[in-house]
């Protein structure tokens, strides 16, 4: 009984967590993957760091940035 | 955001005269898709648009500013109208959970010669504080990812005058839709 009440919570929420981790955790694994090829349709060639590089080199992101953190002031 | 909202509940929670029209009034904007709203602000905010006219007439000129037009100022509309939308959430949220409240702690208060200020203030305010918390972050993920609408109707899908009222968001978009990262385009050809 003892292990059983341990067991239970396990079993009423491992479905959804499963079906969360195929769902959601694969896509991610795979846009992380995504990120570091190039972007040519589907499947490019690795190239490592270059598309974060070019990304966080462009003044017009880090302006971006800037106006997301200026609209969290509308919070308080 | 937060503080507007929990005035506009507290002010309701005093019963005044007709405080579920206003309710209900003030949960408007909310249940509108925001592409409409921001056609409707971006009509309204023109140079020479009601809103500009209305100032004039009360002779305020110095604030009938070029709202949406000017670089300067095009950041700081966008998010008062995100401000004017999301509160009726947080006003809703507030308010339900004042009318959840115990009521006798308020009459307590009352009896003991609190004035509203102090009632609000030490009795109100402390029993809110995880509703408070909760649209707090809520108010922040919204702000951080959810402001795409806005800058896309107002500033005309570039983001507005400029590069004045670009977000992440938006620069994703248009990364990904036109490919307008100068130096990605050079290295596919």
């Amino acid at each position: 009984m003892r292990t059983h009440s341990r067991l239970a919570p396990w079993l009423f929420t491992g479905p959804l967590i499963l079906l969360l981790l195929v769902v959601f955790g694969q896509s991610l694994v795979r846009v992380v993957e995504f990120s570091f090829k190039m972007v040519r349709g589907i499947d490019g060639p690795w190239i490592g760091l270059r598309n974060y590089q070019l990304v966080l080199g462009q003044p017009l992101f880090w302006e971006s940035v800037g106006h997301n953190l200026l609209l969290l002031l509308a919070i308080p | 955001m937060v503080a507007l909202s929990l005035l506009i509940a507290l002010l309701l929670y005093e019963r005044v005269r007709g405080w579920k029209a206003y309710r209900t009034v003030l949960f408007l904007p909310y249940i509108l898709a925001i592409p409409i709203i921001a056609v409707v602000a971006k009509q309204m905010l023109q140079l020479e648009g009601p809103v500009n006219e209305v100032l004039r007439w009360l002779s305020l000129d110095a604030l009938a500013l070029d709202w949406i037009g000017s670089g300067d100022v095009a950041l700081w509309t966008v998010m008062l109208l995100i401000i004017w939308r999301e509160s009726a959430l947080g006003v809703i949220l507030f308010l339900s959970r004042l009318l959840a409240l115990d009521e006798s702690l308020v009459e307590a208060a009352k009896i003991e010669g609190a004035n509203w200020r102090q009632r609000a203030w030490h009795v109100l305010i402390p029993q809110l504080r995880g509703v408070i918390e909760f649209f707090a972050v809520i108010s922040a993920i919204t702000l951080l990812t959810a402001v795409f609408a806005y800058v896309y109707m107002i500033g005309g899908g570039r983001g507005g005058p400029g590069t004045s009222t670009m977000v992440v968001e938006l620069y994703i978009y248009n990364a990904l839709t036109r490919q307008s990262l100068p130096a990605s385009r050079r290295r596919c050809q």
